[in-house]
């Protein structure tokens, strides 16, 4: 009989290759427990691409990488149907989608019909070519990357499409010493990733256990408290959370308590993965751009101000 | 009672002035403007549910709020008209976490059987969607018992039998009574400085004057009230003052009053995490959480 992995240990066969950068790397476990998909947004070299290899590497599922640019057309992604001359009848070519793990890297490089196609397949888990529909593999989970600089000849996301992500992690520069643990470990070597340090089957498992966390109803009301007030009249908010953040706080918040091996969440889960699943739910306005309001320091003010139970 | 005539007038009077008041205090709360809170808990408990006839017992209103309050003037006491009122206490704690009120009546049930205490109230605009409520306490059943043995079956050798012990606990209460008393001359023999008298307040005749209670003392005797009521309100206030005593702000978690602790009470942070696993665990698992809570927080008062 074989004892089955926990969510901890795929945290630290992560950490083994991705040099500092915890939070990013706990994000993308909370995202697959929770069975939601992932928005990474940094500049340019910060290992978001190699965390989401890292991840697909250590679970030994099917990993497709799809780089987004402004050419990208939809059946470059969900698939198309191709005559086969020989048969004489359309076959169809299933897209990179169909994978366990799918990077979509600069999901704000491709035009908005290849996002809706992507976030469709991601809402829906299935794809419909042609007249047949195709269900997705199971765990399906997407980690799309955005860099923020850049701009120019982008395609920002719409509120309604951030939405459908799960979780958006801000990834940040690391510290002076992770950096030259970097430089030590990669300036030598190539990349080794872990490999098999939890099976799908593992993932499933986490996901039925994630849904027995106990969450009392004193957290319940505060995870409803923290959304309502996100929607309270305020000088830099034009709409606040929808009851979709209040199900990802409590899908979350499970699954943080579970990677913790608690059966029961604490209002200290709830609290450490609100900005991840409130920051691209809210709708700032103009003003936070002109003051210059870091809306990240906004969301944890907003959050400290809500008693906790 | 039968004994004691002259007393009568003097306590009817005392009920009546404190009726009075009450309904006074419920006449201007209709008028005043209600404060904004946070209750978090509101009961009402006794220290006897089977109090004896004639013998004083007290009814304990309790109540947890989030907000920094001096005084809850919209509180409105349930009938006790079925009971002699002979004192009235407040007490309130206010810290960074919230308030903590208890008020601690004094009752005498001068009939035996059974007793309904209606529910107390309070008026007060909810801090949670800013809507006017009335919070209501639990209600409470007493059986009030037969105070002493009367009538045939009470036999010369009985009332032999309680007029020793009488005496003998008369006799043993005048010996403390001198032995505290040569105590005390001795401490004020040995100090220059005058003991401090606090003055009574004639103005509040059922009111004692407050107590000041240390953080521990509270803690132990929430403790004691939690270990006699296993129950999860009991358990959130010894909660509450642990993280008041830790110095817990408003939207604080665990992990700041841990690391709070860490720097200035690091005896409790076991205490911290235990009382927070009971509170948060599921209600099967529950007791045995409260077990790890009180053999913590034992250790750390020892």
């Amino acid at each position: 009989m074989t004892v089955a992995t926990r969510p901890h240990a795929l945290v630290e066969a992560l950490g083994h290759t991705i040099v500092g950068q915890r939070g990013v790397v706990e994000s993308l476990v909370l995202g697959l427990i929770a069975g939601g998909h992932v928005l990474l947004e940094g500049p340019p070299g910060l290992a978001k691409t190699l965390a989401c290899r890292a991840l697909a590497a250590a679970l030994d599922g099917d990993f497709k990488r799809i780089q987004f640019t402004p050419d990208l057309l939809p059946s470059d992604v969900v698939g198309t149907r191709i005559f086969d001359q020989a048969r004489g009848l359309f076959t169809t070519s299933l897209g990179p989608v169909f994978a366990n793990v799918v990077l979509a890297d600069e999901i704000n490089r491709a035009p908005a019909k290849v996002q809706s196609a992507l976030l469709e397949a991601m809402q829906e888990h299935q794809v419909t070519i042609g007249l047949e529909t195709h269900p997705l593999p199971e765990p399906f989970i997407v980690m799309a990357t955005m860099n923020p600089l850049d701009v120019e000849g982008t395609y920002a996301l719409p509120l309604a499409q951030m939405d459908r992500f799960l979780l958006k992690v801000n990834v940040g520069y690391p510290s002076a010493d992770e950096e030259g643990h970097i430089l030590e470990r990669f300036a030598i070597d190539e990349t080794g990733f872990v490999r098999g340090a939890a099976t799908l089957d593992d993932v499933r498992a986490w996901r039925s256990e994630a849904h027995e966390i106990h969450l009392d109803d004193k957290l319940k009301r505060y995870i409803v408290d923290l959304v309502v007030a996100t929607r309270a009249e305020s000088e830099y908010v034009d709409r606040g959370a929808s009851p979709r953040a209040t199900l990802a706080l409590a899908f979350v918040a499970r699954a943080k308590a579970l990677i913790e091996g608690r059966k029961f969440a604490l209002p200290d889960d709830v609290r450490a993965i609100a900005p991840l699943v409130l920051r691209h739910r809210i709708a700032f306005n103009y003003r936070v751009v002109t003051d210059g309001v870091d809306t990240d320091a906004f969301i944890g003010s907003l959050v400290t101000k809500v008693p906790a139970p | 009672m039968a004994g004691k005539p002259a007393r009568l007038p003097l306590k009817a009077g005392l009920a009546a002035a404190v009726g009075a008041t009450a309904a006074l205090l419920g006449a201007v709360a209709g008028a005043q403007t209600y404060p904004r809170l946070h209750v978090t808990s509101f009961t009402l408990g006794s220290d006897a549910l089977r109090p004896v006839a004639d013998r004083p017992f007290h009814l304990v209103v309790t109540i947890f709020v989030k907000e920094r309050v001096r005084s809850l003037d919209t509180l409105v006491l349930p009938n006790l008209s079925a009971m002699e009122l002979t004192g009235d206490e407040r007490r309130i704690h206010s810290g960074p976490a919230g308030s903590n009120y208890t008020e601690n009546i004094t009752v005498v049930a001068h009939r035996s059987g059974a007793i309904h205490v209606e529910s107390a109230y309070l008026d007060a605009i909810d801090a949670r969607d800013g809507k006017p409520k009335r919070f209501y306490s639990n209600e409470l059943d007493l059986v009030v018992a037969e105070s002493t043995p009367t009538g045939p079956a009470f036999s010369f050798a009985q009332a032999v039998w309680w007029g020793l012990r009488a005496s003998a606990f008369a006799v043993a209460a005048i010996a403390i009574a001198w032995f505290l008393i040569w105590v005390l001359k001795r401490i004020i023999m040995s100090s220059d400085i005058p003991p401090e008298i606090d003055p009574i307040d004639a103005a509040k005749p059922f009111r004692t004057p407050e107590r000041v209670e240390s953080e521990e003392q509270t803690l132990e005797r929430l403790l004691s009230d939690m270990k006699r009521r296993r129950d999860r309100a009991s358990l959130m206030c010894v909660r509450e003052i642990l993280w008041e005593m830790c110095g817990a702000n408003e939207g604080a978690t665990l992990s700041d009053v841990i690391e709070k602790a860490q720097e200035f009470r690091p005896g409790l942070t076991s205490s911290l995490r235990l009382t927070e696993k009971a509170a948060f665990v599921q209600d099967e698992f529950f007791q045995s959480a409260l077990d790890e809570a009180i053999a913590a927080l034992d250790a750390y008062l020892r």
